[in-house]
């Protein structure tokens, strides 16, 4: 067989042209998502499960008893657990290509409890309003609907979250005898009084890092001035308000009144429990592992010695703030068994699988009523009980760009509670360039 | 390929006759073909996994993308990707950061490692254990020798944090403030890089004859004189290979400041790949990040192209 040169080359180009057309060509009929079934069929199903690990009591792996489980209810459904980065960003730009170029799997994935606002614009998630009854999700507190939709719609069904607290080290303030704080004043007065005592380097510390760590701070201590860096619908911009002038005042005199160390503006959350566990700091906000980490004699120096509360208010005020961490299902506009997905996503979302989320797991279910529930109670977890009355405040992610939002607000915060940056100063750049962000003009 | 020529028919009648009959010109002909027809696989797989999408991110950052549930569908060409570039103050930013970044540590690599190329080349024995022990940085994967770096620079237990108190009295947050942070990062590159730089210095050092040596100290030139009059001119075409290598993979770097800086405090250490990574995978802005992708590349590959040039034309006056 002859060929020439010319032939081969016009031969290759042909085939990689044909190839990326197929690539770039719009896939067969998909069915419309208002005309998904919501009843699973008889036939026998498969459904991909993108998913990272949820922990149990012990430290294990819940999803293969949560898959157990939803057998018994739908027995023709068959979950495969298809596992996901450990990374939260590596596991978004594998979604994010993988769904945006069109694949139908995973059917359902294990996502941030922040992406809603990025998945809605760019399609990557399934609108929910009209595969669910609208009274289904008023089990939910009303911070985690608002973090779970987008321009009324829901895109995520909740499966467990995730609060900030105040741990803090009880032995210190009985030996001293120091009441445990019920304000962010009484936290800056009892920090002095420890570190005067020399028992700590450090009287507070928090992830001030410049990091999305920092916007889960700033918006707690906005909401704590009773202020958001919103309007509600996300599309403005308040970060000049007086609450969150007050906010930020109030972070950066944390580090002039030498209460928290400026290595906490480096911190991360594992950093900042190192502070901790290692005994050189009486106070920390952090998620709420931390107050397990730091009660184990495997991680900790102060085991034993450590107690929980909320996060405090201002003087003045009773209503305590958290932002909200954690993790849901959304389902793939792409998907081939949107029934079952949809089963597989709702049922995780539903009682059944939160009460053993509550019995069995290591983290904070997603429903209001389980965290009240007889098997919270029998769990005696002092997260529960403090989760139960808390007043959820989600960042603002109902909105295509958060991630540029963000970034504006953590690097202006960090700049500000380092006293690089005047806080009218650093507000008013926060404030533009959380409108740029706003308007989809930053890079 | 006339020496290929000039002896190719012998053997080739010889062992399967398929050229009988058919002149060397013939037998030349064929032989390319076939060799065509058994690199093609390759070829292709080139073409479809580095060719193409090369060619499809400059498409894309001339285009306006946006996703929706048929995937994402390019509405309309433009230029307007580049013109939010040359808008952007990040896109300046982490275009200087990378620069300085590639200037210093190619610069400081290039310094010490031709010094541990000088060292290496006169020791006898024990060369061998002396270059083994210097690959021991540059055999560990990035990932790991900057997760090990970040211990070193940690605010709470880092060694590098401890050793600074020990000397000033106060801890400093060293990824925590921009200047120590740049520094930090490139302090990390060098100690990585170095040993590459300096085997490659190394291979050069060692073809250049004895008798160059002798020559030069037979007319009574000093170790100085020697080194850039002797040395250097010979080692001109692999000191610029090492150059170029590391130019490119400086300019390029994401790695090392992923895992240390995340491009922060803020984006005071935001190189070109890593803003371009957010842009493209953390925003979803497709097209931007199509746009710093191919600009990033142009801009290395003019430099590169000055460069070659400018070393050739040395080359050419010292020869």
């Amino acid at each position: 067989m002859d060929i020439d040169r010319r032939g081969l080359l016009v031969g290759a180009a042909g085939l990689a042209g044909t190839v990326a057309l197929a690539g770039c060509a719009p896939r067969g009929e998909r069915t419309e998502i208002g005309d998904w079934p919501t009843e699973v069929g008889d036939e026998p199903v498969t459904v991909d499960w993108w998913s990272a690990q949820i922990a149990t009591n012990d430290g294990g792996d819940l999803r293969p008893r949560l898959i157990e489980e939803f057998g018994k209810a739908y027995p023709n459904v068959r979950i495969n657990v298809v596992e996901a980065a450990a990374d939260t960003d590596t596991n978004r730009t594998t979604l994010t290509t993988q769904i945006a170029a069109g694949s139908q799997s995973p059917d359902v994935f294990h996502g941030d409890i922040a992406w809603p606002g990025q998945f809605a614009e760019n399609k990557l998630a399934t609108p929910l309003k009209t595969l669910v009854p609208d009274d289904f999700w008023d089990q939910y507190p009303e911070g985690l609907r608002t973090a779970a939709s987008v321009d009324g719609d829901y895109y995520m069904f909740p499966i467990y979250i995730d609060n900030s607290f105040l741990v803090y080290r009880q032995d210190l303030l009985d030996k001293h005898g120091l009441q445990v704080p019920a304000s962010w004043e009484e936290v800056v007065e009892t920090s002095k009084k420890l570190i005067d005592t020399g028992d700590v380097d450090y009287g507070f510390v928090y992830q001030g890092n410049v990091y999305e760590g920092m916007t889960c701070n700033v918006v707690e201590f906005v909401a704590d001035a009773g202020g958001l860096l919103t309007d509600e619908g996300v599309t403005e911009a308040t970060a000049t308000s007086s609450e969150a002038k007050r906010a930020l005042e109030f972070m950066a005199s944390l580090i002039t009144e030498g209460v928290t160390p400026r290595a906490s503006l480096t911190y991360i959350e594992q950093a900042s429990l190192d502070a901790f566990t290692t005994g050189r700091a009486a106070f920390l906000r952090n998620w709420s592992y931390s107050y397990d980490t730091a009660n184990s004699p495997e991680t900790s120096s102060v085991a034993g010695a450590v107690g929980i509360r909320s996060r405090p208010g201002f003087d003045g005020t009773d209503e305590t703030h958290t932002t909200i961490g954690g993790w849901g299902s959304y389902i793939n506009p792409h998907t081939l068994v949107p029934a079952a997905a949809l089963a597989w996503a709702r049922w995780l979302a539903d009682e059944d699988a939160q009460q053993i989320i509550v019995r069995e797991g290591g983290v904070i279910p997603a429903r209001t009523a389980s965290l009240t529930s007889p098997d919270a109670v029998a769990a005696a977890k002092p997260q529960y009980s403090i989760a139960a009355d808390y007043t959820l405040v989600p960042r603002p992610t109902a909105t295509a760009f958060y991630p540029k939002v963000s970034q504006g607000i953590y690097v202006n915060a960090n700049s500000i509670a380092a006293g690089q940056s005047a806080v009218g100063t650093g507000l008013d750049r926060m404030q533009r360039q959380m409108e740029t962000a706003l308007a989809g003009q930053a890079l | 390929m006339t020496t290929q020529a000039g002896t190719a028919p012998a053997p080739a009648k010889a062992s399967t006759g398929r050229g009988s009959g058919k002149g060397p010109r013939g037998i030349v002909a064929t032989r390319r073909r076939t060799a065509l027809i058994f690199s093609t696989p390759a070829l292709l797989l080139i073409l479809l996994v580095t060719v193409f999408p090369v060619l499809y991110s400059i498409v894309l950052s001339f285009a306006r993308v946006s996703i929706d549930y048929d995937g994402f569908q390019i509405e309309e060409f433009t230029v307007g990707n580049y013109g939010a570039l040359l808008q952007s103050g990040a896109w300046y930013q982490a275009l200087g950061f990378t620069l300085l970044y590639t200037v210093v540590t190619v610069t400081v690599e290039l310094v010490l490692g031709m010094l541990a190329a000088l060292v290496l080349e006169r020791l006898g024995v024990t060369r061998g254990w002396m270059l083994a022990l210097l690959l021991v940085p540059w055999s560990l994967v990035t990932i790991v020798s900057a997760q090990l770096w970040r211990y070193i620079y940690d605010s709470t237990y880092g060694i590098a944090t401890w050793a600074i108190q020990g000397v000033t009295g106060d801890a400093p947050v060293i990824l925590g403030e921009p200047v120590s942070a740049a520094v930090a990062l490139m302090v990390a590159d060098i100690w990585k890089t170095t040993p590459f730089v300096a085997i490659i210095l190394l291979a050069g050092l060692v073809m250049i004859p004895e008798e160059h040596y002798e020559a030069a100290e037979l007319d009574g030139s000093s170790a100085w004189q020697t080194f850039w009059q002797v040395v250097m001119p010979q080692l001109l075409p692999t000191f610029t290979i090492a150059v170029l290598f590391r130019v490119l993979q400086a300019f390029g770097v994401f790695d090392l400041p992923f895992v240390l800086t995340q491009g922060g405090p803020g984006t005071a250490t935001q190189t070109l790949a890593i803003m371009g990574y957010r842009v493209l995978f953390q925003d979803i802005n497709i097209g931007p990040g199509a746009a710093i992708a191919t600009t990033t590349a142009i801009i290395v590959g003019v430099g590169c192209l000055l460069f070659l040039r400018a070393f050739r034309n040395q080359a050419r006056g010292e020869s």
